[in-house]
């Protein structure tokens, strides 16, 4: 009996201090809740209301999660009074060095309020070095229209960082097209109007010429809609920017990137265009009147020709080439082939001679260190005049640029695999291709 | 989710999160149980025994239990019954099957309650959030494995740590570092080979 | 006659609070409590913040645990302690993420850890179970203030060795100061690892180390001053002798 009430007493202690515990924790639970999530959102936040100065921490409404794309995240940020200050987004990118987290914030007109590397797993110099040296420099840059050319002025790091950098790149071009739907977006209207089932553009090919760039326009699927093609054109002392497309018949039409400071007539120019849309492109002439309208006529008129004298090859690395003539007579070929090098993609302008003989190659665009491009360039020059350069060949010259290279054994590079993928691919096609005709 | 996961998982909890040189977790048993390289295996043993079971026990209390009753805040308290309970469990078992076994680990499991290395992975086992990156079942496997990593990476330095400490008995250690002030700076130094191997995983 | 008693009622209860400073310190000298001691000792404030916690814990479940002492069976008394003293550490853990939430986030698992903080097991077995509720509140909060003390001193050196600053952040201002010898920031000099986890063991090995060779210098000298002390009390002995020799030689004289 006396045992049975020990046991019945060590129960009701137990018990006793089990309810007592489980209230106090339970009443201070009921007590802080709210404080506690209140501050783990604005923890969440913190990154956010950082950017912009009188933010007040958003409504959940304010937050939309994003499907298919590296930006996960949009917020709208709101002052006191329910203002819309700008937005942010939160994106994130993978390499095989590891994550990153990205925070985007804008303005309400698009101009880039500030960039933030919120957490990486990547090697942390290079994430330093994108942090120190990149990043300040896409402050209030307009989002629709970046430039990234600084990335080829940042010495030294530019090949190694360059990784993490196109992590941030592709965040900030994702978010550009999420932003475009809403902000006044000059250049998405330009594609909407030429290639209305445009969703997004990508680089293809950087010229030296009356058109400083070719685009590919791509579709909800990433197929290639069509090729635009933009011409900054001195108008009245400022630059304008015009945009043609083309797909792989016809000439698709002209249009300019509208932005506040472009005078009317340069945007009512292209009008005068308008009887030439979708139309074949081969032996098309542009015949207009008005001083802009035969800037803008000069200029197409370059870009058509090189349209017409242009073969897609699409395969075996090359893109395309063109014929290079001097008035009727065919004076070369130069092609543009694609290959992975060290770090990027390199996009390479191979030149032959009408008979085929290799007359040199420049870099289109490279994200490789130009410790090895520029070596090869006047190595790979050697071999001028030959229709044909051997892997022997090749590994010589990769040998020669490189001062580590191990005794008797080749030393391939990326960069000079590359180089040398799309060198033998032109001549190959010319060879095959063009030398019979 | 691939198989790559458990060894990352492994190595990871083993080497570079060292629970005891870089986390500082179970130092005490650490720093008490490492004068003879018997006592450090049997005691490591023992861990390893109730490090395993508690984090199974305490991710499947959480997500099962706590979880769908909303009531996460008893964490701390639940786990930390679970795992003395555990404790005195185990005990009894190890008593009831082999005497032997009982002879050689029992003093070391009734010290295990206050290890906090049990508690410390357990908790963690549930703020890593593996449950949500990998789903409920392939996280728990995924959180027995680092426990076991866990448990792995304790043995390995409890071992190396008393080999260390039967050498310092015959040195000449000045009077004043003479015990423990000498052992925390061997595992300083060991510490310090450890921080070496940070960044092999992420 | 009375009042001698209080006072030294109050002497004891002096000593009962500042025991935990130096003499019974349970991180340097008992050892208890390493792993926050170790953990959370990057800097001065997260020490501080950490310290701050354990004297809450510990002085609520001192005194819990002495109000009860009587009514808890022995055989249920370590799992009743357990529960009280999780029941401590899961409200500290609500209060300072709802009210200090940066602190939260800085000692992160270290807080449900207190749990098993072997100090505060170890007080609630070993003194509040055997005292009166006001001496188990003294114990516990000097207890805790040698633990916090004992972390400062170790944040300290640790993120003086680590950043250079002295604490939160502040530097010493070398480098502005004109005609300074030195003339270099503090931060120069900054050793991270001692931030990180190696730093923890060896400057808590070190301070150990450095506090035993006071101990032993202190307890050489006293051995000396006894030593010089008997050596003094022989030779007044011998005078003494030779004296009254030569009184009895005079005498005899």
């Amino acid at each position: 009996m006396a045992n049975l009430l020990e046991k019945m007493k060590v129960a009701a202690v137990l018990l006793i201090i089990g309810a007592v515990s489980g209230l106090a924790i339970f009443g201070t639970h009921t007590l802080t809740e709210e404080r506690r999530e209140e501050n783990r959102r604005m923890a969440q936040l913190a990154i956010y209301l950082e950017m912009f100065d009188g933010a007040v921490a958003p409504d959940d409404d304010d937050i939309v999660a994003i499907a298919d794309s590296s930006v996960k995240e949009m917020v709208t940020m709101r002052d006191g009074s329910g203002n819309i200050l700008g937005y942010a987004f939160r994106g994130e990118g993978r390499i095989s060095h590891g994550d990153i987290t990205v925070i985007v914030g804008i303005d309400l007109d698009g101009t880039i309020v500030d960039v933030k590397i919120a957490d990486s797993t990547q090697t942390p110099s290079y994430v330093q070095s994108v942090r120190d040296h990149y990043l300040p420099k896409l402050i209030d840059q307009p989002i629709v229209a970046m430039n990234y050319d600084f990335t080829s002025e940042i010495a030294g790091t530019s090949a190694s960082a360059g990784m993490t950098f196109g992590n941030v790149r592709r965040i900030i071009e994702d978010a550009r097209f999420i932003a475009g739907d809403f902000l006044s977006d000059p250049i998405m209207d330009a594609y909407e109007s030429l290639v209305p089932d445009v969703v997004s553009f990508e680089t293809f090919v950087v010229f030296d010429r009356a058109f400083k760039e070719e685009l590919l326009v791509k579709d909800d699927d990433e197929n290639t809609l069509a090729y635009a093609y933009l011409m900054d054109l001195d108008i009245d002392g400022e630059t304008v920017t015009y945009v043609a497309a083309y797909d792989e018949t016809e000439f698709i039409g002209i249009t300019v990137f509208a932005f506040d400071d472009v005078p009317q007539d340069a945007i009512d120019a292209v009008w005068a265009f308008e009887g030439y849309w979708n139309s074949d492109f081969n032996g098309l002439t542009f015949d207009v009147d008005g001083e802009i309208e035969n800037t803008i006529a000069a200029a197409l008129t370059e870009l058509n020709t090189f349209v017409e004298n242009r073969t897609w090859i699409n395969a075996n690395t090359l893109d395309y080439v063109e014929t290079l003539y001097d008035g009727d007579t065919v004076t070369g070929y130069m092609f543009i082939g694609r290959s992975q090098g060290l770090m990027s993609i390199n996009v390479l302008e191979v030149y032959l001679d009408e008979t085929g003989a290799f007359q040199g190659f420049t870099y289109n665009q490279s994200g490789d260190s130009l410790n090895w491009r520029t070596p090869l360039i006047e190595r790979f020059g050697a071999y001028e005049g030959q229709t044909e350069i051997s892997q022997s060949e090749a590994e010589a010259a990769w040998d020669d640029v490189n001062p580590n290279a191990p005794d008797g054994e080749t030393s391939a590079t990326g960069t000079g695999q590359s180089v040398y993928a799309v060198i033998s691919a032109a001549l190959d096609y010319y060879s095959d291709t063009l030398g019979d005709e | 989710m691939s198989w790559t996961v458990f060894f990352v998982a492994i190595f990871s909890s083993m080497l570079i999160n060292n629970v005891v040189l870089m986390k500082f977790l179970g130092v005490c048993p650490f720093l008490g149980v490492s004068k003879k390289t018997g006592s450090a295996l049997g005691m490591s043993a023992a861990v390893m025994f109730v490090m395993v079971i508690a984090a199974f026990v305490s991710y499947l209390l959480y997500y099962l239990v706590l979880v769908p009753l909303e009531i996460e805040f008893v964490q701390t308290i639940s786990f930390i019954l679970i795992i003395a309970s555990l404790v005195q469990l185990v005990e009894m078992i190890i008593k009831k099957i082999s005497k032997k076994l009982y002879k050689s680990l029992g003093v070391y499991i009734a010290l295990i309650t206050t290890n906090c290395a049990i508690l410390g992975i357990a908790v963690e086992n549930i703020t890593r959030d593996f449950a949500g990156q990998y789903g409920l079942f392939p996280g728990l496997a995924v959180a027995v494995t680092t426990a076991f990593g866990a448990a792995l990476g304790f043995g390995l330095v409890m071992f190396a740590f008393s080999t260390i400490r039967e050498r310092l008995e015959g040195a000449n250690v000045p009077e004043a570092w003479k015990g423990v002030p000498v052992s925390l700076i061997t595992a300083g130094i060991m510490a310090l080979a450890f921080a070496g191997l940070g960044g092999i995983v992420g | 006659m009375a009042k001698t008693k209080n006072m030294k009622k109050e002497m004891s209860r002096l000593a009962n609070l500042t025991k935990g400073f130096f003499k019974e310190n349970p991180v340097f000298v008992f050892l208890l409590g390493l792993c926050p001691a170790l953990a959370v000792t990057g800097t001065v404030e997260a020490s501080l913040g950490m310290g701050l916690l354990v004297i809450f814990v510990l002085t609520g479940s001192n005194v819990v645990v002495s109000l009860i002492r009587k009514w808890i069976p022995h055989q249920i008394r370590v799992p009743s302690y357990i529960v009280i003293i999780s029941t401590f550490v899961t409200i500290v853990g609500l209060l300072t993420e709802a009210y200090a939430y940066a602190l939260h986030g800085e000692l992160g698992i270290f807080i449900p850890l207190i749990v098993v903080n072997c100090l505060i097991l170890g007080r609630a077995e070993s003194y509040a179970s055997k005292n009166k509720v006001h001496d188990a509140a003294i114990d516990g909060f000097g207890m805790g203030l040698g633990f916090l003390g004992a972390l400062v001193v170790i944040g300290f050196f640790r993120e003086f060795l680590s950043t250079g600053a002295i604490a939160y952040g502040v530097f010493l201002p070398l480098a502005e100061t004109p005609g300074s010898i030195i003339n270099i920031d503090s931060y120069v000099f900054s050793m991270d690892a001692f931030g990180q986890a190696p730093g923890g063991f060896l400057v808590i090995g070190l301070l150990l180390g450095i506090f035993n060779f006071v101990a032993i210098l202190k307890r050489n000298k006293k051995e000396r001053e006894r030593q010089r002390m008997i050596e003094e009390k022989k030779r007044q002995a011998l005078e003494r002798k030779r004296q009254k020799a030569q009184e009895k030689a005079g005498a005899k004289a």
